[in-house]
């Protein structure tokens, strides 16, 4: 017997009017992988994840989580499967603890919203968020307003947030961006850690250097299109990457 | 004298929570004064029509404007912010003119003959609620009601079923404006659809953010504080609704989340 893979994105097509965000895309993630999906500014990167997490309902194409089908599922739907996703422009809950942000979305009560009126058991939730909360080195903040954090603990916990929903394949969007050298480096060790909690990751980026040290597999995208995927060495080495990215040598 | 202010103050106060709990899921409702009106109409008709007792006539009434809040509900808010708030007034509009027309419950002329409504009924009732917020307060699901207040959508991509969450405030809002709207209409022994306008639904909702909306305390502050406001400033004759509203404004000026604006959090990191 032959397992479906993790996820598997069918000729997708999104329009915006005249704009074909994405234009027949197909890629794949495998078990295990920690897939990188690069490619310049309007490649189609977001629209993808937006597609993906119900977001947009896609024109065409089919997504398969597992084999099974989502396209097209209502958004919750499609988080409580197990695909859990960070933003681009940081999206948290302001106005809430760092604890309370992870522990909103703990996947035991948010199946089961008005029993969880009746559980009186928060010491479980506060010690699994967290746990959460330590592996991305925001413990000593629990306590603090999230809207209160720098940028890079805002992105740290962004992820630390998607964690609690327990994600079989997590999509982060640009997690680096707007990180310096010495924080980057920390997430990429960061990112390594998780790859070994859920069944896959997919990370968006622009950081060629993140990118590089990080994924198993890289899928290149432009003009919404797959231009290119394999290993770093070949996806950085292919002419339409280099195109895509310094533009043609007309010279 | 003082009774009538203790009773409308009480009911302020509930009416103030119903706002306030619709308010939770981040949805802001024009529609309080609508089902209050359905509430002292259903629970009126029960018991001088069908001679039922208070206290079954104003659960069923209760339970039949929750529904209907609901109903009206799931449509209602696919629409947002300002949409929403016109939205939810044309459904106090239309419920006004609906009880105007309806000769079964006396059209303009009213629906009379309803007692036994006290002051115990009412505060009774705002322990009942209040005891009920407070236990909310400290559950898992007002945290999940705030993480769709703070950003539906991102809630939503974790996995809480906001719209539904939704819908269920709403309903359970306009269930608790029908139990004031029961006692209002037994106590006031006879009402008329001009009791329940627009204006009421405006009031109500100035109550809880008058009040803040972070914290069940707020809106009971806002409803006593607003109930009684213009009974302290009567020696000031007609001049009263412009003081009133003078006060409003500059408060929501200086204090723009309200008189008790804090959030509690709902959890705690170990203990350092």
């Amino acid at each position: 017997m032959t397992t479906a893979p993790l996820l598997e994105v069918r000729s997708l097509v999104k329009r915006f009017g005249g704009l074909q965000a994405l234009d027949n895309l197909s890629f794949e993630v495998e078990q295990g992988e920690i897939l990188g999906i690069i490619g310049p500014n309007g490649a189609g990167k977001t629209a993808l994840i937006n597609c993906v997490t119900g977001f947009y309902a896609p024109n065409d194409g089919q997504v398969l989580l597992r084999g099974e089908n989502i396209t097209g599922l209502p958004v919750h739907r499609i988080g409580r499967m197990g695909i859990a996703r960070t933003f681009q422009n940081i999206r948290l809950f302001r106005r809430m603890s760092v604890l309370e942000n992870v522990a909103a979305v703990a996947r035991d009560w948010v199946r089961h919203p008005l029993r969880s009126l009746l559980a009186r058991s928060p010491g479980t939730i506060r010690d699994q968020s967290m746990a959460i909360l330590e592996r991305m080195r925001l413990a000593a903040k629990a306590d603090d307003l999230a809207g209160s954090l720098a940028y890079g603990e805002a992105r740290r916990l962004e992820i630390a947030r998607a964690l609690a929903t327990c994600p079989r394949l997590l999509f982060l969007d640009e997690p680096a961006a707007g990180m310096n050298e010495e924080e980057t480096e920390a997430l990429i060790g960061d990112i390594r850690g998780i790859g070994e909690l859920v069944e896959g990751v997919v990370v968006v980026e622009h950081d060629i250097d993140l990118i590089r040290t990080l994924s198993t597999r890289l899928v290149a995208m432009n003009y919404g299109r797959r231009i290119a995927q394999g290993s770093a060495a070949d996806v950085f080495a292919d002419p339409q990457v280099i195109e895509a990215y310094l533009g043609r040598d007309d010279a | 004298m003082i009774q009538d202010h203790l009773f409308f103050a009480g009911i302020n106060i509930l009416l103030a929570w119903s706002v306030y709990i619709i308010l939770l899921s981040g949805s802001l409702s024009f529609a309080n004064g609508a089902f209050m009106a359905m509430g002292a109409y259903a629970a009126g008709v029960l018991t001088v029509k069908f001679g039922l007792p208070l206290i079954p006539a104003l659960a069923l009434a209760a339970i039949g404007t929750g529904l209907a809040g609901a109903v009206l509900a799931a449509p209602a808010l696919r629409t947002r912010g300002v949409y929403l708030i016109m939205v939810t007034t044309g459904i106090t509009f239309c419920v006004q003119v609906l009880l105007e027309n309806l000769d079964y419950v006396g059209g303009v002329g009213g629906l009379g003959g309803m007692s036994g409504a006290t002051l115990w009924h009412v505060y009774g009732l705002v322990a009942l609620v209040g005891a009920g917020l407070w236990f909310l307060s400290r559950s898992h699901l007002q945290r999940m009601l705030d993480a769709i207040r703070e950003d539906e959508q991102v809630a939503a991509a974790l996995g809480i079923n906001a719209l539904y969450l939704k819908i269920l405030c709403f309903g359970a809002g306009a269930a608790l404006a029908a139990l004031a709207g029961g006692l209002f209409a037994h106590y006031m022994a006879f009402i008329r659809p001009e009791h329940f306008g627009v204006l009421v639904s405006v009031y109500v909702v100035l109550y809880a953010v008058f009040g803040g909306v972070n914290n069940l305390w707020g809106p009971m502050l806002g409803a006593v504080a607003l109930t009684l406001l213009p009974e302290l400033i009567r020696g000031l004759a007609s001049w009263r609704p412009l003081v009133f509203g003078t006060v409003i404004v500059i408060m929501l000026l200086v204090r723009p989340d309200g008189l008790l604006p804090w959030r509690s959090l709902t959890l705690r990191g170990r203990q350092r």
